[in-house]
């Protein structure tokens, strides 16, 4: 893993988020700034696509159940070759676009569930690797056509609804061993800090459910990777990635605060936060070095098509 | 492999129901899921641990758990919410078609991922059985009222309320054609009369695929009256009151108001003509849907308050869900 290029594709990701969340003065750029890095090696080192076939049949899914987060889903579809320009992105929460406010299945290429209501992306991800299971049992006689993986990004708000009980308990009952739900656990929701209305022991809850836990800072690429790759391996036990991650992250001034969660950074907040972050303060910029190091990934989706 | 990819359905074959027998419609729609498992390998039915009372489960469906990974029936438990919401995974993920039952009233808990199947087009089935005071003795908590027409006030789900057997058939033929949106189907636990399509009396059960239709019909009718599900038999039992009378009667089976929604304007002035003002519906349940059918000159008898715990007959004559109320309205309307 080139950790050098996973870190200025991550933070081309935040860049993006945070330019078309200003742009369109509305959006959420506080899941972005923070999921940016765990998404990117997700996306460049195990995810199973191909851009060009977005409906290719034994692809992973990938479900981000926070919707309000679209624009991280939505940045990584552009630097990943699916059918989503610059210039849709720029579009983000206009009128007949490509990029809805929440990300929408039926709108844009690659998005596989419609989310927004907390919670619900978590329940689609576990009846997508349900019927990858059996759909595997059918088909895969002579030789092997689905053999796929789930993964879903959930926050403290999905995994504070109701259904995230009900669907993670039958996950772990059915033994789904490759879902693979990444926790975004940032202590942060809308009123404030979690400690006004959660605190469970989520690693405890979902030992729990018989689910195989792992915990790691959302922020160190080795970890990640490592963690991803630990949770594909245990096929016996869906998987939950713990992710300790910073709401905002970048953001100077307000990483870590629920300011972050639901508005704009603001034009000054934002050159603030891509000199933090160490890139171009120009507007929707993408480094070359960043479209060829993804460029390598998109190829590989032809590759995976024929394996 | 390739057809269940590319989500084409084979043609269906379910056989006719008799005239004379009688089947509450959730244990039509069992006989009819028996035979559905038989025909579609990618069917995926389960229940929010209702299975007896739903009728889910055909006896050819094995039960889905890690061991038996191509089972092809699922207990979600009493997770009716997290049921609705894995059902939209499936049928996004592709190559299975969803269904899943349980009591009409705790569409309430499904509600939100309804709606979520509604706005993403997706095809899900909901089996949702006891569908009224008709359930008895259960009571209140358990007695739907206002759920159809909240059901029906959510765009793009298509909501099914069959009147008899071969009606019930029709709505699940109907359902797993619509690939673009969710279908429930509302079923009774009473039982109901398999009327006869081969005589003069009523109309083919083909008629019912707009949605709404003559399922009984005098040719100078003076009133129309509507109804779907367990109601259509008293409108049909109020129409024979009347018919000794004289008067001449027509009664609608409205098996889907959403489907009648879509024909074209001339099906529906055929139907509903303008002429005749004169119109009663009875629906056990709340009135809401039915004014617009009504018309301003219309009546609608239905239930606008909650059900109560008693033996079903004795509630639906509490309640004034009878042939003597439709009756006793129409003569009123017509004087």
């Amino acid at each position: 893993m080139n950790t050098d290029l996973i870190k200025k594709t991550a933070n081309t990701v935040r860049g993006l988020s945070i330019d078309a969340i200003q742009k369109a003065s509305s959006g959420h750029p506080g899941l972005p700034l923070g999921m940016a890095d765990v998404t990117t090696v997700l996306f460049n080192e195990h995810l199973k696509f191909n851009p060009k076939n977005p409906k290719w049949f034994d692809r992973d899914r990938f479900v981000l159940s926070g919707g309000h987060g679209s624009m991280l889903l939505y940045s990584l579809l552009h630097l990943y070759g699916y059918d989503l320009s610059l210039d849709d992105i720029k579009q983000f929460r206009q009128w007949h676009s490509k990029t809805p406010g929440h990300p929408e299945v039926q709108d844009t290429d690659g998005v596989e569930t419609t989310t927004g209501p907390l919670g619900q992306g978590l329940a689609n991800a576990v009846g997508m690797a349900l019927a990858e299971t059996i759909l595997a049992a059918k088909y895969n006689t002579d030789t092997e056509i689905i053999n796929h993986y789930t993964y879903v990004t959930a926050g403290d708000g999905d995994l504070q609804e109701g259904i995230s009980h009900e669907v993670c308990s039958f996950a772990g009952h059915n033994k789904l061993g490759k879902l693979i739900v990444f926790y975004d656990s940032n202590h942060i929701t809308i009123d404030g800090d979690t400690k006004l209305s959660f605190t469970d022991d989520t690693k405890k809850r979902f030992e729990a459910y018989d689910w195989q836990v792992i915990e790691i800072d959302g922020h160190n690429y080795n970890e990640i990777n490592e963690a991803i790759k630990k949770a594909k391996s245990e096929t016996e036990k869906p998987s939950i990635i713990i992710c300790k991650t910073t709401i905002g992250f970048g953001s100077p001034n307000k990483a870590g605060t629920h300011d972050v969660h639901g508005s704009p950074l603001g034009e000054e907040e934002i050159i603030l936060t891509k000199e933090n972050l160490n890139i171009s303060t120009e507007k929707f910029y993408v480094p070359d070095e960043v479209y060829e190091f993804t460029k390598q990934k998109i190829k590989k989706g032809k590759e995976f098509e024929e394996l | 492999m390739k057809q269940i990819i590319e989500n084409k359905l084979p043609e269906i074959k379910i056989e006719r129901f008799e005239a004379g027998t009688k089947f509450a419609t959730r244990a039509s729609s069992g006989k009819v899921i028996e035979q559905l498992a038989e025909q579609l390998p990618n069917l995926i039915g389960g229940s929010a641990d209702l299975t007896p009372s739903n009728k889910t489960k055909a006896k050819s469906q094995t039960e889905y758990s890690p061991n038996n990974r191509w089972g092809t029936y699922i207990h979600y438990g009493i997770r009716e919410f997290g049921m609705a919401g894995i059902m939209n995974g499936i049928a996004l993920h592709g190559g299975l078609i969803p269904y899943g039952g349980t009591f009409f009233v705790f569409s309430d808990y499904m509600r939100s991922a309804m709606r979520m199947a509604a706005l993403m087009g997706i095809r899900v089935i909901y089996v949702l059985t006891h569908d009224s005071i008709g359930l008895g003795e259960d009571g209140p908590t358990h007695q739907p009222v206002e759920h159809l027409a909240s059901l029906r006030a959510i765009p793009n789900l298509t909501v099914f309320r069959p009147a008899d057997a071969n009606e019930t058939a029709l709505a699940w033929k109907l359902a797993l054609k619509n690939t673009s949106g969710p279908s429930v189907l509302v079923l009774t636990r009473q039982g109901l009369p398999t009327v006869n399509r081969n005589g003069r009396d009523f109309a083919k059960i083909e008629e019912a695929e707009k949605g709404a239709y003559a399922v009984s019909d005098d040719v100078d009718f003076d009133i129309i009256l509507m109804a779907s599900g367990s109601e259509v038999e008293i409108a049909v039992k109020a129409k024979e009151m009347l018919n000794k009378d004289g008067i001449e009667v027509r009664v609608v089976s409205f098996l889907s108001m959403e489907i009648f929604d879509n024909q074209s304007d001339g099906y529906k002035d055929e139907l509903l003509p303008e002429r005749c003002e004169k119109r009663i519906a009875v629906e056990a349940a709340s009135s809401m849907s039915w004014y617009k059918y009504v018309g301003t000159k219309g009546k609608v008898i239905g239930i606008n308050k909650f059900g109560a715990s008693a033996p079903y007959e004795k509630l639906y004559e509490e309640y004034g869900i009878t042939a003597d109320t439709v009756y006793n309205a129409a003569r009123n309307m017509l004087n």
